[in-house]
């Protein structure tokens, strides 16, 4: 009931929103936006020349500018914007580009203005040009009826190459929810696909607004333009001449290109998720450590009186370090996967009533912080030491640039002993204890700890470690023999993974069915099917979830056929696979799985009576870096440390003897990796080991040819051919 | 970055309906022949088992308009375990979806709701097409649901056709067409020789009707696949000519022949005013300095193509009726009806004949013998001088002046003459005419391959070759030019790329550049193991499990002529065989040859009809398994 009576209020409020929208100052009126933008102090009524450096770019932007209005309408902060863009059109791709804007709706409102090569000017009417695309006809859900969208899109009318295009969108960043006191934070990058004259960025704010500013890479600092008088604050970013970026690999856009940076807050209160600075409309441009550590005082509960894992460690003979991984993955079933199999029969079906009805009152743990409370108040009460770490992404930069509390990553390192310390994030289905999520790994972060009592107390900044390249490790064993003669391979692969490697594939290769079960036996949890009291639901789920089985399992069988196929770059036949561990309890353990199937033989060449096999296709597609990217600038930014063993196990056909084995013995190493291939020949058995191995997240640039030597070396064995001789 | 939770939405609400799951469920007969049906039909998920199709025809007297009432009803029964499928029904301003419903097996509504949209497809920017759509789970093996909808045709001669098979296998399906005596129908049987039929006529005694019934059992599911022909050329099917009817005692005609088409057509055309002041100057612009009516003809033309935008538009009428060529000219857009239009008008401020002309493109079957809307798709201008048809298609670009784009080479076209029409056919193209050329040059270095490449593009070769690198970011074209040559693969390096005029269309376009090309000679012991084809050309064109005819985009020939010196030292040991094929659709040859000093590999691939034909499906299997053999031998070179 009470969800709905929020509904009704917030269309309410929309609906007086949209009626008051001219009421609030600086902002424009919806339906003046051209006079709004093309006035008669419009710097860009003539626009300036394209420097010749960029003649041969496919366009020019003239002009970025994006303006912000923020505002407070019934105790809720609104983002309306306006974005601007001057652009001229220099080659076909770039018209193409332009030529047609989608997604107009009631609340997106679109100006657009053509000045073609002799300098006349043409202003599209863009509401008899445009057409309406889609609808939704008032579709029912839950007795609600949603109002109908409308929906329409604009082709633009005579748009050739040398035009320039001139065009502003209006509208409304999201619908105000009460009770929230801050806007969404902004990160604008300032380079993009093209080359920019001028960009320029305002933030009409007010001046009894909280305002964080933090500008990167060369970006332009504000500049305060409000007006003396009235409410109103105004901050303004300029920069002129901006080279366009191309995307490379191994690459994050935040630590290079500018950009800004900036969130505007209503209210200083615990409840405000943003850093708010001490005075109203000063501009907030750092966090402070002590700013930190009172954020998190206000919102963490260490004593949370848990108590949830207590009965499945009770009369068990658990060391301390047992007890504390034992209730993470105790409570990674009790608040998180034992409400699969329910989400599951919900999402599809599978039984006549609501499957969370029956589970007493279902508590689950979806949200970050929600689980450093439980888990921390664990540890306080089985006295054993920890810390919280705050970390940022090291793609979005360093800790010291911190500005915004929903850039931040919680997890806790335990110090059992402080030698060997431990850490633990929010768990999701398949998460180890001992982990950290690898994109924090070699940032610095904040590290908060309790005093005597349960509050948060001292903060001090930490290194978070990075993984070494032999935890994150692939392990793929391949058997080949050639069948029907030399037309077809047939192939069992043997996978194992450790560490980060298993955490990107563990979700892919588990589906939702094939874990539950160990969870219920191990944890002795109530699976769906014996909760479920009432003969329709029992009768149904009994049918209806072994079809359902049947039909995910196919499905995924077919996925990974595919992505094998891609993996090896052939098509492959009579596929099959299967998981053999899934490395779920442990980190050090293993997921691993097996495929067996059968291939054309693609990977042969003939050479009169004697073959050449491919078989430096089986270590995968290995990274080709082109002749352009050898001289590379950047600094190299990859995700983990990492390394993949290859090992394959080929029986030499009778009447044939081997060839070219020399050119499988292969050692490149340095501090940045490496890579290694070996042979040995026993009877009709080639074995070829392979080794390759990343050292590092990040290198400098300056290694970069090191770095290369060992691609390079890992690519041409890629390439590598074997004879197979008739004897 | 990884997804944490296979549940997100954990909303608990109790809305749930309640009902006895056992009246739905299948039985045990039923389950018994979903797998009966499943082992006749593998790869299929669901069958129909009945489908039912009544056709009536009606007489609306306030818009004096013959009106078509179509009825389905459609059972499907689930063959795999678990099955979801989409439920769509198409229609637009000139029909309407009424009772629609879908059922349990025991009659009971199963609650589909369906939602209502435009029908947005890719290649159409706008059209009145709209979808009532919805998701169906079969949850079990068994599971049987009832599908049923009538559609309403305001005018007949929006009703044109309907299919007999279906992209589900069918067990049984009839179509009933009732026709009343006093209306004039003729129902075509197209392709029914594919598929086995049983058809009965009745006379309904009173009703003054005769009644078709078309019964089809046991038939196969219509295969999907890409590179298809149009479905009026392969799929069984009834093409319905509402000719007249005598409603009221006089009798009225519908579209009764090709005449009565053309005049709806250019009773439409008619309607349009012409204003096409704003275009005079412009057009006088083009064709200032142009001396010879080609030259003036050529200039307007290549205008249309490269500076009006293609969007397509199919909007209730405006489907059928172009746009003003003034609009046109103004947006720089239109669809080819505009863009027929705009060429049609600037010709005439030149000076020159021109006319507007309906055309069915290749994927359309049938031809203008009859009279059907069905028949045409497209629209171009044809400009007469003296007895000379120039027949220009703005829609294509980069397109020479006197040649065709595949799709509409061979194709009738309906020419505007006022009260009448004339009737010409589209010239066609031979695949000499778009001949890609490839020379390399090559040595042996180390394990590489060195030398020069030399490619000639003519034709629609060029014309395609052209649209895409214009269409290019100007900034990474040699990036990108680069990339189309050596498809990314690093053992490519190019070098010195040079390449004609790509803004010249009346020219054949020649790209040179130097190569080296890593990794592509194998050395072991005293030989050398060469493989001369990099591109191993239609080695992916795989048809194991092809049904239909493959359709080219044009007819296509490419000859590839590479030279490789014997390093000093070396003499040839063994050489590929040669192959070749050669049949109604296509001719390939692969042809070695050596002296001392070089060896020379010649490759001749030509598509002579654009197509492989069903017929010829096998022929391209079997030569497909040689091919690929042949794209694995080496040349073998030895130590003397």
């Amino acid at each position: 009931m009470k969800k709905t009576s929020n509904l009704v209020t917030k269309i309410i409020f929309i609906i007086s929103f949209i009626q008051t929208i001219a009421v609030y100052g600086q902002l424009p009126k919806i339906d003046n936006l051209a006079e709004y933008i093309w006035s008669e102090d419009d710097q860009y009524a003539e626009l300036p020349a394209i420097p010749d450096k960029w003649q041969n770019e496919s366009a020019v932007v003239i002009l970025s500018d994006t303006d912000y209005y923020y505002f407070k309408a019934k105790k809720a902060l609104n983002t309306h914007i306006i974005i601007r863009r001057i652009i001229k059109l220099n080659d076909q791709a770039s018209v193409n580009e332009y030529s047609e804007f989608n997604q107009l709706g009631q609340n997106k409102q679109l100006i657009v203005k053509i000045t073609k090569p002799n300098g006349s000017i043409n202003i599209i009417d863009v509401d008899s040009e445009k057409v309406e695309t889609s609808e939704s006809d008032g579709t029912v859900i839950s007795g609600i009826i949603y109002k109908s969208v409308k929906k329409s899109k604009l082709a633009i009318p005579d748009l050739e190459i040398g035009d320039i295009i001139d065009y502003s969108i209006y509208y409304k960043e999201r619908e105000p929810i009460m009770g929230v006191l801050e806007a969404p934070s902004v990160r604008d990058v300032i380079s993009g696909e093209y080359p920019i004259m001028n960009y320029e960025l305002d933030i009409h704010s007010k001046k009894d607004f909280f305002i964080s500013i933090k500008t990167e890479n060369g970006a332009p600092q504000p500049t305060d333009i409000s007006p003396e008088k009235g409410k109103n604050k105004r901050y303004s970013f300029k920069m002129k001449d901006i080279e366009k970026i191309d995307p490379i690999m191994w690459e994050y856009t935040l630590l290079d290109a500018p950009y800004v940076k900036f969130q505007i807050a209503l209210e200083k209160e615990k409840k405000t998720e943003a850093f708010v600075g001490e005075e109203k409309s000063k501009i907030k441009d750092n966090v402070t450590d002590e700013e930190v550590l009172n954020y998190y005082k206000g919102i963490t509960v260490f004593d949370h009186g848990y108590k949830g894992s207590d009965k499945y460690l009770k009369d068990k003979d658990f060391s301390k370090k047992e007890r504390i991984e034992e209730a993470y993955y105790y409570m990674r079933q009790y608040y998180l996967n034992q409400f699969i199999e329910a989400a599951v029969a919900y999402q599809n079906d599978l039984t006549v009533d609501n499957p969370f009805q029956f589970y007493a009152f279902p508590k689950y743990i979806t949200k970050e912080l929600k689980f450093i409370n439980y888990y921390a108040s664990f540890l306080r009460e089985e006295k054993i030491p920890f810390e919280m770490i705050a970390a940022i992404p090291r793609s979005q930069g360093k800790i010291d640039d911190l500005l915004f509390p929903d850039d931040i990553t919680l997890f806790l390192k335990i110090n059992l002993d402080p030698e060997k310390p431990l850490f633990v994030s929010q768990f999701g289905n398949h998460t180890n204890f001992n982990y950290i999520p690898y994109y924090l790994e070699g940032n610095e972060a904040y590290s908060l700890e309790t005093g005597k009592g349960h509050r948060l107390e001292t903060i001090k900044k930490v290194m978070i470690p990075v993984s070494d390249y032999k935890r994150n490790n692939s392990n793929q064993e391949y058997d080949i023999t050639f069948v029907d003669g030399f037309e077809k391979i047939k192939v069992f692969k043997k996978s194992e993974l450790k560490g980060h490697n298993k955490v990107s594939e563990i979700n892919d290769r588990l589906n939702s069915l094939n874990f539950t079960e160990e969870d219920h036996e191990k944890y002795n949890t109530k699976r769906l099917y014996d909760r479920l009291k009432k003969k329709r639901n029992k009768k149904k789920y009994e049918k209806e979830f072994p079809a359902f089985k049947e039909k995910i399992v196919s499905v995924q069988k077919e996925s990974y056929e595919e992505s094998l196929e891609e993996e090896l770059d052939f098509k492959i036949e009579d596929f099959s696979f299967e998981v053999l561990e899934t490395g779920r309890y442990n980190i050090e353990d293993v997921l691993s799985y097996k495929e067996e199937f059968l291939a054309a033989n693609d990977l042969l060449k003939r050479a009169g009576p004697n073959y050449l096999f491919e078989i430096g296709k089986f270590i995968g597609g290995q990274i080709a870096i082109e002749e352009k990217d050898k001289g590379r600038e950047e600094d190299i930014r990859m995700p983990y440390p990492r390394s993949f063993n290859n090992t394959i196990n080929l029986t030499i056909p009778d009447g044939y003897e081997v060839a070219g084995l020399d050119k499988l013995d292969i050692e490149v190493k340095n501090e940045t990796g490496g890579f290694t291939s070996n042979h040995t020949l026993e009877g009709n058995k080639l074995t070829i080991s392979t080794f390759k191995y990343y050292t590092h997240n990040y290198e400098p640039n300056t290694n970069w040819s090191k770095m290369l030597e060992f691609l390079e070396a890992a690519y041409q064995f890629s390439q590598q051919k074997i004879l197979l001789k008739k004897q | 970055m990884i997804s944490k939770y296979y549940f997100l939405l954990l909303l608990l609400f109790t809305s749930f309906i309640v009902t006895s799951q056992k009246k739905f469920e299948p039985t045990e007969e039923d389950i018994l022949l979903a797998k009966e049906l499943s082992s006749s039909y593998p790869d299929e998920d669901i069958a129909l088992l009945k489908h039912s199709e009544i056709i009536d025809f009606d007489y609306d007297k306030k818009a004096d308009k013959v009106i078509v009432k179509n009825k389905f009803k459609q059972e499907f029964i689930n063959l795999k375990s678990r099955t979801e499928i989409p439920l769509f029904i198409g229609y637009d301003d000139q029909s309407k979806i009424q009772d629609v419903y879908v059922n349990h097996r025991n009659g009971q509504s199963a609650g589909v709701r369906f939602k209502d949209e435009y029908y947005n497809q890719e290649e159409l920017f706008h059209s009145d097409a709209r979808i009532k759509w919805a998701g169906l789970n079969f949850p079990l093996l068994g599971y049987k649901y009832t599908f049923g909808y009538k559609k309403k045709y305001k005018d007949v001669k929006y009703f044109v056709n309907t299919f007999l098979d279906s992209y589900f296998p069918i067990v049984q399906k009839t179509i009933t067409v009732n026709i009343p005596n006093w209306l004039d129908v003729e129902i075509k049987e197209i392709n029914m020789e594919t598929i086995s039929v049983k058809k009965d006529k009745k006379e309904i005694e009173n009703n003054g009707i005769t009644q078709y019934t078309y019964t089809i059992e046991n038939v196969e599911a219509v295969t999907k696949e890409e590179n298809s022909i149009g479905p009026t050329h392969y799929r069984p099917h009834l093409l319905f000519l509402a000719k007249s009817h005598t409603k009221n005692d006089t009798k009225q005609v519908l579209l009764n022949n090709t005449k009565d088409l053309y005049k709806w057509y250019h009773s439409l055309v008619l309607q349009l005013n012409n204003d096409t002041e704003s275009l005079k100057e412009k057009t006088l612009s083009i064709i200032a300095n142009k001396n010879t009516d080609e030259e003036k003809i050529k200039a307007i033309y290549y205008w249309v193509q490269d500076n009006i935008r293609y969007i397509a538009f199919e909007d209730g009428i405006a489907g059928f009726k172009p746009e003003e060529a003034a609009n046109v000219y103004r947006k720089k857009y239109g669809d080819c009806k505009g863009m027929a239009n705009l060429t049609k008008q600037m010709m005439k401020i030149a000076g020159f004949d021109a006319r507007l002309s309906w055309i069915g493109t290749r994927r359309i079957a049938y031809d203008y013998s009859l009279p059907t809307i069905a028949v045409d798709n497209h629209m171009i201008c044809t400009v007469i001088v003296n007895d000379q048809k120039y027949f220009l298609d703005a829609t294509e670009k980069y397109n020479p002046l006197g040649t065709y784009a595949e799709r509409i080479q061979k194709k009738q076209v309906l020419i505007e003459n006022d009260e009448d029409y004339i009737l010409d056919t589209i010239p066609s193209n031979v695949s000499k005419n778009n001949i890609k050329t490839v020379v390399s040059s090559l040595k042996i270095e180390e394990e590489k391959l060195t030398g020069t490449i030399k490619r000639k593009y003519e034709g629609e070769s060029k014309t395609d070759f052209l649209y895409n690198i214009n269409n290019l970011k100007k900034d990474k074209k040699n990036e990108v030019l680069e990339y189309y040559i050596g498809r990314g693969d690093k053992n490519l390096v190019l070098d010195d790329i040079s390449i004609t005029d790509i803004s010249n269309r009346d020219q054949d376009l020649h790209l040179s550049y130097n190569i080296i090309q890593n990794n592509a000679i194998s050395s072991f012991e005293n030989e050398l193991y060469i493989d001369i084809d990099y591109y191993k050309s239609y080695q992916q064109l795989d048809f194991d499990k092809r049904k239909t005819a493959f359709v080219l985009p044009y007819k296509t020939l490419e000859n590839t002529s590479t030279t490789i010196e014997i390093p000093e030292g070396y003499i040839v040991k063994e050489l590929p065989e040669n192959l070749s094929v050669n049949n109604k659709d296509f001719e390939i040859s692969f042809n070695y040859k050596s002296n001392k000093d070089e060896i020379i590999y010649e490759k001749n691939i030509n598509f002579k009809n654009a197509i492989i034909s069903k017929t010829e499906l096998s022929a391209w299997k079997e030569f497909h398994k040689k091919l690929k053999k042949q794209y694995q031998q080496q040349i073998i070179l030895t130590k003397e």
